[in-house]
């Protein structure tokens, strides 16, 4: 979707730093991110980048620096089912877990339906939905440990989509699924990216994201160290390099 | 043969069980599934501290078990949270802390020892009325927190990260299911006693877990398990001389094993 440049940012992150012990894990990162943008947070293993995400989501405070969500700092920000986030963990489902997929996608309505009340009929429909729109419907009654690694993926943007999010941010999301599978999802991302103008922050370290899906890169490497258009991105081999897939390079 | 019933320690103390062996695993499948099965037998020490102070005091030792339990249950949480140790070495602080706190109160009021195997392994024949009254109106409480909180449990025991980015108060929600859970294994002492307390948690949410289910039919299985267990455990303990806590734990082992076994060669 074409984005306007003159909206205020949906993300602002100010002068971000994190130590831990002695060890500087971010330093000194600024950016912002507009409505409707697909950012790819990138780096090698062990760069920070989770770290970043974790203090964007509140999940951890930042050393020094701001982050805004919706121009409200992170500590005040009340709208979370604005913001949905697909954690690493989701590529590691415990496997004898007793839960359904129509249940897992529901979870992506709890927290606006609010403490004691339950889902309506109308939620149970919305939940349908989602898992049409990722394809998955025909699996609602199944156990999610009895899925695929890929069929899980999508289950988990359908709990992401069930909420009507501004935001989905994604944490390594393809590690483990093969290459097809993971074709099929960053499609499904661009999709959802182009149709509902859904601002989308996923990090990786995966290079094929930024050479065929995402629009603007992130290079983090315990520093911000490039901030731009991926298709520059894949022109700077002295950053590339350290991702370490040459096969996934342009010719 | 004797009709058990007409005997009204039996009553009581199938109203007790029934009542225990019905949120037992309501609470215990939230425990099994984050892996926190360690949290009943701790909880259970502690209460036994809680019964001491209780039998010291004079006290209705269920009341000061339930109250001890539910305080220390949050301190281990707490401790938790704090990141300053690890989750299980917070649980082994309070488990091996409350049962040194439980000996020196015993050891002090030398007088009271004949009560606590009674305590330590559940004796149906103590069951007051009184006792009757505070675990159906607490058991009830317990039942009606877990169903009122029941989305949110189950979002924070399969993804608790994504459940607090999404706007679950994770926090609160876990200091809940920790004090019902305090509350449980107080409850549950009459009936199986301190040191089996976290079978009836944990046994009936594994069994039914491989049945392969959802998360409410994977409930309502243990639940059967559970409340079948603690009323042959009863009733045999009865005709067959034996304790009920034993008898009841000892099915529960069996329908287990039945199960994984069925399962397994299927």
């Amino acid at each position: 979707m074409p984005i306007n440049h003159n909206s205020k940012p949906v993300v602002d992150v100010r002068n971000i730093s994190f130590t831990y012990g002695d060890d500087v894990v971010l330093r000194d990162i600024s950016f912002a991110v507009k409505e409707g943008e697909y950012v790819a947070i990138i780096g090698p293993n062990g760069a920070g980048k989770s770290t970043l995400l974790k203090i964007i989501l509140g999940l951890l405070p930042a050393t020094t620096g701001t982050v805004s969500l919706f121009g409200v700092d992170v500590d005040r920000f009340k709208h979370w089912p604005d913001i949905a986030y697909i954690s690493q963990r989701v590529t590691q489902v415990d496997q004898n877990f007793p839960i359904t997929v129509e249940d897992v996608v529901a979870m992506g309505m709890y927290a606006k339906k609010g403490l004691f009340r339950f889902l309506s009929r109308h939620d149970k429909e919305k939940i349908l939905l989602a898992l049409q729109e990722v394809g998955m419907d025909e699996y609602r009654h199944r156990l999610i440990g009895d899925l695929s690694g890929g069929q899980q993926q999508r289950v988990f943007i359908a709990r992401a989509l069930v909420s009507d999010p501004k935001i989905l941010v994604l944490d390594e999301p393809t590690v483990g699924v093969d290459a097809k599978t993971r074709e099929q999802f960053y499609a499904l991302l661009k999709n959802l990216n182009h149709r509902f103008q859904l601002t989308l922050i996923l990090v990786t370290h995966d290079l094929s994201v930024v050479e065929h899906e995402a629009g603007n890169v992130l290079y983090i490497n315990h520093a911000l160290l490039y901030r731009g258009p991926a298709s520059e991105f894949l022109a700077r081999k002295d950053l590339t390099v350290s991702l370490g897939e040459p096969s996934l390079h342009p010719q | 043969m004797i009709n058990l019933f007409q005997y009204a320690f039996i009553v009581r103390g199938m109203e007790v069980g029934l009542m225990i062996g019905a949120i037992a695993p309501l609470v215990g499948v939230f425990l099994v599934l984050r892996r926190y099965s360690l949290i009943a037998d701790t909880l259970a020490h502690v209460s036994l501290a809680g019964v001491a102070i209780g039998l010291l005091l004079g006290w209705n030792p269920l009341a000061t078990a339930a109250g001890v339990a539910v305080i220390s249950s949050i301190g281990i949480e707490r401790l938790r949270l704090s990141q300053k140790v690890y989750g299980d070495t917070a649980l082994s602080i309070f488990l091996s802390g409350s049962l040194a706190v439980a000996l020196i109160l015993i050891s002090v009021a030398h007088g009271f020892s004949v009560d606590l195997l009674s305590y330590l392994f559940g004796s149906i024949v103590t069951v007051k009325t009184s006792d009757v009254l505070l675990i159906s109106i607490l058991g009830a409480a317990v039942a009606l927190a877990v169903i009122l909180l029941f989305k949110e449990l189950v979002f924070i025991t399969f993804d608790e990260e994504t459940a607090r980015v999404s706007g679950i108060p994770t926090r609160a929600i876990n200091i809940a299911l920790i004090v019902l859970a305090a509350l449980t294994v107080a409850l549950a002492i009459p009936i199986v006693g301190v040191l089996l307390i976290s079978a009836l948690m944990v046994i009936p949410v594994v069994t039914a877990q491989q049945m392969h289910k959802g998360f409410l039919p994977t409930i309502i299985i243990a639940e059967l398990v559970s409340l079948i267990a603690v009323a042959l455990g009863i009733i045999g303990s009865f005709y067959l001389n034996i304790p009920a806590s034993g008898a009841i734990v000892a099915i529960l082992v069996i329908v287990f094993l039945a199960v994984f076994g069925y399962k397994n060669i299927e």
